[in-house]
């Protein structure tokens, strides 16, 4: 009778597990942690050194343009468009040939490398599988809405390592609030060609972006 | 009620409701509210494709479409010379641009790298570098075959220089609400009081606060020099929605007059939002559609 009871049980439990996402499959990640990791990508120093880190050879829907020149310092984690390569898969490919980062109109590459915005901050948030790159729209498998969100007080209580993501578009990391209310975060920004810390930008940048935060976060 | 008896209490009673109105939200119900004066639309270009493959006339300013997971491109920042004519940062030409105060097209010149910003400095422009974040000066040089710049990287000690003079340092005091200061006495005016700037709403909250710059020459009898303050307020909301006033103060450090029709839906945030000459605040807005630059007069013209 009690096995009866037990093995639906025992079934249900299963089904369960296995329907629902579990947030302790996430890595548990400290806030300082993903401040000094994102910090680090933007203060990475490297040089684009053979004449191939400025010309992609693989097929691109339109003509590579590097933005760099060659032998230049450049500070910062080249953008790639649908990249996430960590500086130590950037170092090795760059020896290996490609090129120093693309954008969206090149599209997808194999011959290019570096982070987009959603490599950027999926890689800080401890998604290391080039397979499982999330996206500005599929971010949301990692993140909870921040403790605050019910009170909508986004002005006051984001935490260092939370995101702003506006899906379809662009995400970036918080780090902090400059003393004049507005934001401070990294992003691996289209525009500057690598990853930035961004300490000018005022809050109105970011009309139409959402707050969220890593599921797995360590709240320190 | 007859007809007299009515309107005796319309004019006694509307009055005071529109003074509540005003009184709710500002002490002084007297505040002018200044709206935008002018719309200069600067000839502009969307295109699909960057590098190279950028393509646009010498006159047109560049602006790059967003693709899926990408922000669109363009300038970001620009200034406003002596005699009231333009000079912005074309990042994607990598060169400046100088269109007169109609915005027709007068020159440009090229940089070899992509300028972010560009703030006049007597006879000199600073840029910055958006690749590598560098500082450089540029001086332009006119000729009979065009117009050129000559680059070179900036002495540290001026980086930034008559940004941070303008801007002053401004604070959002923390543990108060819809309070800050900004205090310009470590730049040319040291005598000045630190301003304190309080932002009066019952469904919004003041989110950062900027100084702009002193603006003098105003005929409106505000006195010889004002100071010009830039806020963003916000509701309490799950999405980021967020918009900005402009706020005039005195030498006394009084508010004397507000903008309210600060548009801040922008195509691409600019990073030199602000910029002031004469008696007039000008501001770069990018849509979609084009570049404006918007233009309000703190004079009174009648």
């Amino acid at each position: 009778m009690l096995l009866l009871l037990l093995i639906p049980a025992v079934l249900m439990t299963v089904a369960f597990t296995a329907l629902v996402p579990q947030e302790n499959t996430l890595q548990p990640i400290s806030r300082d942690f993903m401040v000094a990791l994102a910090d680090s990508f933007a203060r990475f120093e490297w040089s684009p050194t053979r004449p191939e880190n400025l010309t992609a050879s693989c097929e691109q829907e339109q003509p590579y343009g590097s933005d760099w020149e060659l032998n230049e310092t450049v500070v910062g984690l080249p953008y790639d468009w649908g990249g996430m390569d960590d500086p130590d898969v950037f170092l090795r490919k760059l020896g290996e040939g490609q090129a120093a980062g693309s954008h969206s109109w090149h599209g997808s590459t194999t011959c290019t490398t570096g982070m987009d915005c959603s490599g950027y901050v999926g890689y800080i948030w401890g998604v290391r599988d080039p397979a499982q790159k999330k996206s500005t729209r599929s971010i949301y498998d990692i993140a909870v809405k921040p403790s605050y969100a019910a009170t909508g007080d986004w002005f006051q209580h984001l935490k260092p390592g939370d995101a702003l993501n506006k899906p379809g578009s662009h995400v970036v990391l918080f780090a902090g609030y400059r003393p004049d209310g507005n934001p401070i975060v990294y992003e691996a920004n289209g525009s500057a060609g690598r990853v930035i810390k961004n300490d000018w930008s005022t809050w109105a940048r970011y009309n139409g972006y959402e707050p969220l935060e890593y599921g797995g976060v360590i709240q320190n | 009620m007859n007809w007299r008896r009515f309107r005796t209490v319309l004019q006694l009673v509307l009055p005071s409701v529109m003074a509540a109105g005003c009184l709710a939200r500002y002490e002084t119900p007297v505040m002018p509210s200044l709206t935008m004066d002018d719309v200069i639309e600067l000839p502009t270009r969307l295109v699909r494709t960057g590098g190279a493959a950028v393509t646009a006339g010498e006159n047109e300013l560049v602006l790059l479409d967003a693709g899926e997971e990408e922000l669109p491109q363009g300038p970001q920042g620009f200034d406003v010379l002596e005699d009231g004519s333009f000079v912005v940062a074309d990042p994607l030409r990598e060169r400046l641009a100088f269109y007169d105060s109609t915005g027709v097209y007068l020159a440009s010149c090229d940089l070899g790298l992509a300028p972010q910003s560009v703030t006049r400095i007597g006879s000199q422009f600073e840029i910055r570098d958006l690749h590598t974040g560098g500082w450089y000066r540029a001086r332009l040089l006119e000729g009979e075959e065009g117009s050129e710049c000559i680059v070179e990287e900036a002495p540290p000690e001026t980086v930034g220089v008559r940004a941070a003079e303008e801007a002053g340092e401004a604070e959002l005091v923390r543990d108060t609400v819809n309070f800050g200061t900004i205090d310009w006495t470590r730049g040319a005016r040291a005598d000045r009081q630190p301003l304190e700037v309080s932002y009066r709403s019952d469904t919004t909250r003041m989110v950062s606060l900027q100084g702009v710059g002193p603006v003098t020459g105003v005929n409106r009898g505000f006195g010889d020099e004002l100071m010009v303050v830039a806020i963003e307020a916000a509701s309490p909301t799950e999405t980021i929605r967020v918009r900005k006033e402009i706020q005039v103060y005195d030498e006394t450090n009084r508010l004397v007059a507000l903008v309210l029709d600060v548009p801040a839906d922008y195509f691409i945030a600019p990073v030199t939002e602000f910029r002031i000459h004469g008696p007039k605040l000008y501001q770069l807005y990018t849509q979609r559609d084009g570049i404006r630059i918007n233009v309000w007069s703190l004079d009174d013209d009648e």
